[in-house]
């Protein structure tokens, strides 16, 4: 087994009061491990945890008891955080800066010479679909748009690990679409990815693992695939097939021994519709 | 040469003082975003303009007047800036959660916390050389449309305070007290002065003709009676030019007449040279003297008397000085400005330790709190001789009437009052910073030099405030976590 990403062991956080009285246990003996090059789902509904736990993998928070590591290493060292990238759950930048600004001010942060700065800020803001706004103070930008330059800030460094906090929300299907085919060029380039959503598609359409959250445990770990699949049915999609054929081919199932519980027409997503018909708008203009 | 230059630049870049500029020069563009720099130069070239409105007691005094004001106002709008602007940028990138951001990328919170620092240091040397430059033009303008002389001296203060019978011989009813050893309570006998001594003068400093600008605080019983004195010089040098002395306004005689048949060897009695001058309470009057009645080891006596002998005066010495030759007047201001920067950097320091812990509101309160407090402590460090004195007294009262004497019955608070008095009061002392410690207001307005070892001291203070607030500060931080 290669090292992990991203382990967790026993972690806990408990939050305190003033005095120093136990308030709510937030996450509660978090066993975790992400592998190299994954898309890891981190599900649950709000208050689950997901976003403390995120929040002590990042060094923000500091668990209460159990330990963290990303990369190997405490999620607090300045060497950890020179190889990821975090995209909070939303854009909290300097609304005075323009979009070229905000990124080589993170740029800075990471001792990147000028040059390579300007090549990463041109190369991501295009990536987002902000080149032609690239000039503008943040404090103009719709939520949409806001939202792209925290992805791009995200990933000014190049990082090997990106965590992303809710990445689609508020976002319109076209620009949640765009991201989701962000994260899986992320993938194709080999990098991890820890997102945490509770927008169920989302994590379907982009994870390749996922880990369900709820009060402050995971209640459950796996691939995907093999946790959505429902292991004693089947499903055929038929190109072609005439209405009246549709009997012979039940009976057929029937005499082979299985048990038809329905023929429908399948349907497209509505998120597919969508973009579809915009898509095609977009053609004709 | 060029390639050094540019591996020298990326060493740089990725050292922490790579982060420390980032942060440094997103303050200094957010405050010119904000146009926060331009309205604060706007607001300095609005008041000093206003300095046109103000009345002064004399044309001359004009240029004074501007300097003090300026340097008043300078103050003024830094301390908003290191309290309002500097002490919310913390509690704002924590409450729109930008410091989420920025704590995952490699930048450590000591980082954050002294890149905000050097950040609003640097936008506070700015606004101080903008300053400098606007005011010292502003005031040459002035000075060239006859509104005063430029320039800054030197002080020579007066070593000790004697009160002595005239003759110079025979100490009476008369005291300089222990709390305030320059203090002269003139009673008994009427021909008793209270004189203040000036011993080791630098005479290269010194022109000609010499200056020496006193301000007295006069007390005496009979109110309506207390600003007449006399005003008296006792040069240590026996040499006393009469007619020299009779140009610049003296009568000099000798206390007791020589006597005819004293030998050559002898020394001549003491001589005097006296102008009768009417002393107001706390207002300045200047006297000038020929720079040879020094004498060769920089002496002088500087003497009052009362005007009517029956009357107990205590005279007090506010300041009794000698004044060197005209300075330049833009390296005095410069130095104002330097003193005034110190001051800034410790409000600043604060603020940026306490936007750790506290929210932007209460933050706010708590600068502004420093820097009223810091400026009144003086008060508090002047009044803990009289507190200490009166715990002394009703001590003493209390002990008596233990003895079963008369109970005497001065004191209106009981002793562990007074105690508690003093304890409360030591502790701000050590706990408050001494905003008067960089007040470089009182000399500009005097037209003296600041002298250099107030900045050194001064510099020191807000060395010690500045490295102990950013320490407790970064505690905080380091254990802060954020939700």
């Amino acid at each position: 087994m290669s090292d992990a990403v991203i382990e967790t062991q026993n972690l806990t956080k408990v939050f305190t009061n003033f005095w120093g009285r136990k308030k709510h246990k937030a996450v509660d003996c978090l066993n975790l491990r992400v592998e190299p090059g994954e898309v890891f789902g981190f599900l649950g509904p709000n208050g689950s945890g997901k976003t403390t736990t995120m929040k002590m993998l990042l060094g923000l928070l500091y668990p209460t008891s159990g330990t963290a590591t990303v990369l190997g290493k405490d999620p607090t060292h300045i060497g950890t955080k020179e190889r990821i990238g975090f995209l909070p759950e939303e854009s909290y930048l300097y609304k005075f800066l323009t979009a070229v600004e905000t990124l080589d001010f993170y740029g800075k942060l990471f001792g990147m010479p000028r040059s390579l700065r300007k090549a990463r800020a041109e190369k991501l803001l295009d990536q987002v679909g902000l080149k032609e706004a690239k000039n503008r103070p943040v404090r103009e930008y719709s939520k949409g748009m806001a939202r792209r330059v925290g992805l791009a800030q995200a990933l000014i460094n190049d990082p090997e690990v990106i965590f992303l906090d809710e990445p689609t929300s508020g976002l319109d299907p076209i620009v949640s679409r765009q991201v989701k085919d962000l994260i899986l060029e992320l993938k194709r380039q080999g990098k991890t990815v820890f997102m945490s959503s509770h927008l169920l598609a989302d994590i379907e359409d982009v994870c390749d693992r996922v880990g369900i959250m709820h009060e402050g445990q995971l209640r459950a770990m796996g691939s995907l695939k093999d946790m959505i699949r429902i292991p004693d049915k089947t499903q055929f999609l038929v190109h072609g097939l005439e209405t009246e054929k549709r009997l012979e081919v039940a009976q057929a199932i029937e005499e082979a021994g299985g048990l038809l519980e329905d023929i429908t027409e399948p349907r497209r997503s509505l998120e597919e519709l969508f973009l579809s018909i915009i898509g095609k708008r977009k053609e004709e203009n | 040469m060029k390639q050094r230059l540019a591996s020298l630049a990326l060493a740089l870049r990725r050292s922490p003082l790579g982060a420390l500029g980032a942060l440094s020069g997103l303050t200094m563009r957010e405050s010119v975003r904000k146009k926060v720099f331009i309205v604060l130069v706007v607001f300095t070239v609005v008041m000093l303009g206003a300095t046109a409105l103000l009345p002064s007691i004399r044309p001359e005094d004009r240029v004074i007047l501007i300097e003090t004001w300026a340097l008043r106002a300078i103050t003024f709008f830094g301390v908003l800036i290191a309290v309002f602007l500097a002490g919310v940028s913390l509690p704002d990138d924590i409450e729109e959660r930008r410091v989420f951001t920025l704590l995952t990328k490699p930048l450590a919170r000591w980082q954050l916390l002294a890149g905000r620092f050097a950040g609003f240091a640097s936008l506070l040397a700015a606004f101080a050389l903008a300053a400098f430059v606007i005011c010292s033009v502003f005031v040459r303008i002035v000075a060239l449309g006859g509104g005063g002389t430029l320039a800054s001296r030197t002080e020579y203060a007066a070593r000790e305070v004697r009160v002595e019978e005239e003759d110079g011989l025979s100490k009476v009813e008369a005291r300089s007290t222990e709390a305030d050893p320059l203090i002269g309570i003139i009673t008994g006998g009427g021909q008793t002065i209270a004189f203040w001594a000036f011993r080791g003068v630098d005479l290269t400093d010194l022109p000609e003709t010499v200056t020496a600008r006193c301000t007295l605080e006069v007390q005496g019983r009979a109110m309506m009676s207390f600003g007449e004195l006399e005003v008296f010089l006792r040069p240590i040098s026996h040499d006393v030019p009469a007619p020299e002395a009779a140009a610049l306004g003296w009568n000099v005689r000798f206390v007791k007449e020589p006597d005819p048949n004293a030998g050559p060897n002898e020394p001549l009695p003491l001589r005097l040279a006296t102008r009768k001058i009417t002393v107001k309470h706390m207002i300045p009057f200047e006297i000038q003297f020929p720079r040879g009645w020094l004498g060769e080891t920089g002496g002088l006596d500087i003497a009052v008397k009362r005007a009517k002998p029956n009357l107990t005066v205590s005279v007090r010495p506010k300041s009794v000085v000698l004044l060197s030759s005209p300075h330049n007047f833009e390296w005095n201001f410069a130095k104002a400005i330097a003193s005034t920067y110190l001051l800034w950097m410790v409000v600043l320091a604060l603020t940026i330790a306490g936007s750790t812990v506290l929210s932007a509101p209460v933050n706010l309160l708590f600068g502004l709190a420093v820097f009223v407090t810091g400026s009144m402590v003086g008060y508090v460090r002047e009044s803990l001789p009289t507190v200490a004195e009166r715990i002394k007294v009703a001590e003493s009262e209390e002990k008596e009437a233990d003895h079963g004497h008369k109970h005497g019955g001065g004191e209106d608070f009981p002793i562990p009052v007074l105690r508690f008095s003093q304890f409360v009061s030591r502790i701000s002392l050590a706990a408050i910073p001494d905003m008067n410690t960089f007040d470089a207001s009182t000399p500009i307005l005097r037209g003296v030099d600041i002298p250099a070892d107030k900045i050194y001291e001064g510099l020191k203070f807000a060395l010690a405030y500045v490295v102990g607030a950013l320490l407790a500060g970064l505690a905080f931080l380091r254990m802060r976590e954020f939700r």
